[in-house]
């Protein structure tokens, strides 16, 4: 087998099998799956399958439509009562959940009394409130009486037209590309991560000069940015797959509105990735360069908590970029290395950003990443044999030839 | 056959000049002694060997030209600062070490089996190797030289932390390693060792090469200047000689210019003396070391 494969092998199977990843690699479908649990109970507490009764003083139900079903999937049966004794004694026996007693008088004033020993079923109340609605309506014209049988509806349009959020405010599908690139980056945060401490570990383990007469520089980089990619990307499918299981069992098992009818730009979610791909290869090798450079593991962990603060810098000005999306700084932040992820995917929410800001921020993604990786791999030749000692950046810029070709190129 | 050829090597650090002017060839099937005080540059010399580092200067040949990849997989290397993956289990860690070397993984766990249970490891072969003992982990790095069965190892002090049972071992694999042909290249501080085990030497003193050949010749190259001598009753004053010693029975003395084991043979004659035993003293490697290096530094 190729070394360089072999070398991608042990390192996946040396940080994936480790605790630490996971459990990574499982919070996301466990914060999922006991959040959709959470949900389902909340649900099931708050609905009561039981009948529920009425008494009409008014005679408006006299002869009553059934209102469509909306978001229920089961049909609450409704119960006409005589008389509030006989809805009464109806409750007392258990036989309905609850009765409204509509007076002589309704609709003016369009007071119910409501009865009930304990809180009534949220289910039961929204059918109740749909049968009241459609009933009192039944005289108008068939398309007014279902209009107004359907309330408000209000849709917010961004003033380019690209946005739309209905008055139920945005679903899932607004937010997909602002939760690809969270993934994206508590998956470089991770995983260069761990490959930054691997990297350290080898060196204050003395494993380099070991390893440096099996393998070439080359293999040993390369394998360790495959092992790093793979990782990200079981990490990708597993967290997207529950993602997707998750907002199935909203939409469908427990009837979300926020979950059904998912509508993906996916434009927006391209230029996500588009951006994502070199920062990801941006922030491993530059976590590949300071693992090398750095004497021990513990400096190692310090410096990834630093990169965490970077990379949410956007978050904190998450008022600034929303407010006014094409501001400079959030221009700025679009171009930067590392901000831009999350300031593209923020703007995105609200504001179809610039095909060309996205492409000059790409660039500048690429190139930084392409600078990281030569870098790296200079840190790599210098500092694989500087043990217990941190290399400098001045020792890794190309100012001294002497200093350059202390160890051979790859 | 030669398969290693240092020709006027030179390596410098920014203003430290670590390797000044190195020469030395190593013949195939040899144990090569690389000797040296700390800080002579023995280490940089073997990274260089190794392709590790780039030559400021002069030309290096291993295993018949330059350093390849493909060379690596014949070659056996264990550094001074030595280390394993601390979080991987020992049988792991070598199979992985092993299969960079390009061995087929049915041959290594084969080979590992074996050498875990020359080296007495084999009951530890599941503990993690921040879970051995020191001379354990140095057992476990010998294995990791030699499990690809190389055509040359490179061996930095390979006697550090071994008890005498575990040095004995070493030294048996050593020996047999080499009688299949193998090269080794012994980087050490223990003469007595260098003495036992190796053919040919060089001696590497701030950089420059200032011993080098079959390790008798040498010794012998350094003899001529002490004799040792048991007589009958007391030795007699000598002309010549600077220094007495006891030498187990016997007196070594040690004399200088113009005196020479002749003339003191003949002064003994002269003085009556009745000689049981007169050889020329043969210097130790130790004793050559310390003239060699004081020399260079007075």
């Amino acid at each position: 087998m190729n070394k360089l494969l072999m070398v991608a092998g042990h390192e996946f199977r040396r940080h994936a099998l480790k605790w630490s990843y996971i459990l990574v690699l499982l919070s996301v479908p466990l914060m999922v799956g006991l959040n959709v649990g959470l949900g389902m109970i909340m649900s099931s507490l708050e609905n009561n399958d039981a009948p529920v009764g009425y008494v009409d003083q008014a005679g408006f139900l006299d002869d009553p439509l059934q209102a469509p079903l909306t978001s229920s999937k089961e049909r609450i049966e409704l119960r006409a009562y005589a008389s509030e004794t006989l809805a009464m004694e109806a409750l007392e026996a258990g036989a309905i959940q609850g009765y409204y007693v509509f007076p002589p008088e309704y609709p003016t004033p369009n007071h119910v009394e409501l009865f009930f020993e304990q809180r009534m079923g949220d289910d039961a109340q929204r059918q109740f409130f749909d049968f009241v609605q459609i009933n009192l309506v039944r005289d108008l014209p068939a398309a007014e009486a279902e209009r107004v049988a359907r309330g408000t509806e209000i849709t917010i349009r961004s003033p380019d037209g690209t946005r739309n959020f209905p008055s139920s405010g945005p679903g899932i599908g607004n937010f997909i590309p602002l939760v690809i690139a969270l993934a994206f980056i508590f998956l470089i945060l991770i995983s260069s991560g761990s490959l930054m401490t691997g990297l350290a570990e080898e060196k204050e383990n003395r494993m380099m000069e070991v390893l440096m007469t099996s393998v070439s520089p080359t293999q040993m980089i390369g394998g360790k940015i495959v092992a790093i990619v793979a990782m990200g990307l079981l990490q990708l499918v597993v967290w997207f797959g529950f993602l997707a299981l998750a907002v199935w069992i909203g939409a469908e098992g427990m009837e979300v509105e926020f979950f059904q009818n998912v509508e993906l730009n996916w434009g927006t979610v391209i230029q996500i990735v588009a951006v994502a791909l070199p920062s990801y290869v941006a922030a491993s090798a530059l976590m590949f360069l300071l693992g090398t450079t750095l004497a021990q593991v513990q400096e190692g962990q310090s410096l990834g908590a630093f990169f965490f603060i970077i990379f949410f810098l956007p978050f904190y000005m998450v008022i600034l970029i929303v407010e006014s999306p094409s501001s400079a700084p959030a221009l700025i932040m679009t171009l930067l290395p590392f901000t831009s992820l999350m300031t593209i995917a923020l703007r995105s929410l609200f504001f179809s950003v610039p095909l060309w800001q996205i492409l000059v921020s790409v660039v500048i993604q690429t190139g930084f990443a392409v600078s990281m990786i030569w870098l790296a791999g200079r840190a790599y030749r210098l500092g694989m044999l500087r043990y217990g000692k941190r290399l400098s950046l001045k020792e890794i810029l190309p100012r001294r030839r002497s200093s350059l070709e202390e160890v051979k190129s790859i | 056959m030669q398969i290693i050829e240092i020709d006027h090597v030179a390596k410098s650090f920014g203003d430290v000049q670590a390797v000044v002017d190195a020469s030395f060839n190593i013949n195939k099937g040899e144990i090569f002694g690389l000797l040296g005080p700390n800080g002579a540059g023995k280490t940089t010399t073997i990274r260089i060997l190794l392709d590790l580092f780039r030559p400021d200067q002069g030309r290096v040949s291993i295993l018949g030209g330059p350093m390849t990849e493909e060379k690596k997989n014949r070659i056996g290397y264990m550094p001074e600062e030595r280390g394993l993956y601390q979080e991987v289990t020992t049988e792991r860690c070598l199979l992985y070490l092993a299969s960079l070397k390009g061995i087929p993984a049915a041959t290594a766990k084969e080979r590992l089996d074996t050498l875990l249970e020359r080296f007495d490891l084999a009951d530890h072969r599941n503990k993690k190797i921040k879970e051995l003992s020191k001379g354990m982990q140095q057992k476990a790095q010998i294995i990791n030289t030699v499990i690809h069965a190389p055509e040359l190892i490179i061996i930095d002090e390979p006697f550090t932390s071994l008890d005498p049972i575990n040095m004995l071992l070493v030294k048996e694999l050593i020996r047999e390693l080499r009688e299949q042909g193998t090269t080794i290249v012994m980087s050490t501080h223990q003469m007595h060792q260098v003495e036992e085990l190796c053919d040919r030497i060089v001696l590497i003193d701030e950089g420059r090469d200032v011993l080098y050949g079959n390790l008798d010749e040498i010794r012998e190259r350094f003899s001529g200047d002490a004799v040792v001598v048991q007589t009958q009753g007391d030795l007699p004053k000598l002309p010549g000689v600077t220094r007495e010693a006891t030498n187990n029975d016997a007196i070594k003395l040690s004399f200088s210019p113009p005196a020479t084991p002749q003339s003191v043979l003949k002064d003994l004659l002269a003085a009556d003396a009745i000689v049981e035993r007169f050889e020329i003293a043969v210097p130790t490697l130790d004793e050559i070391f310390i003239r060699v290096v004081e020399g260079r530094a007075r």
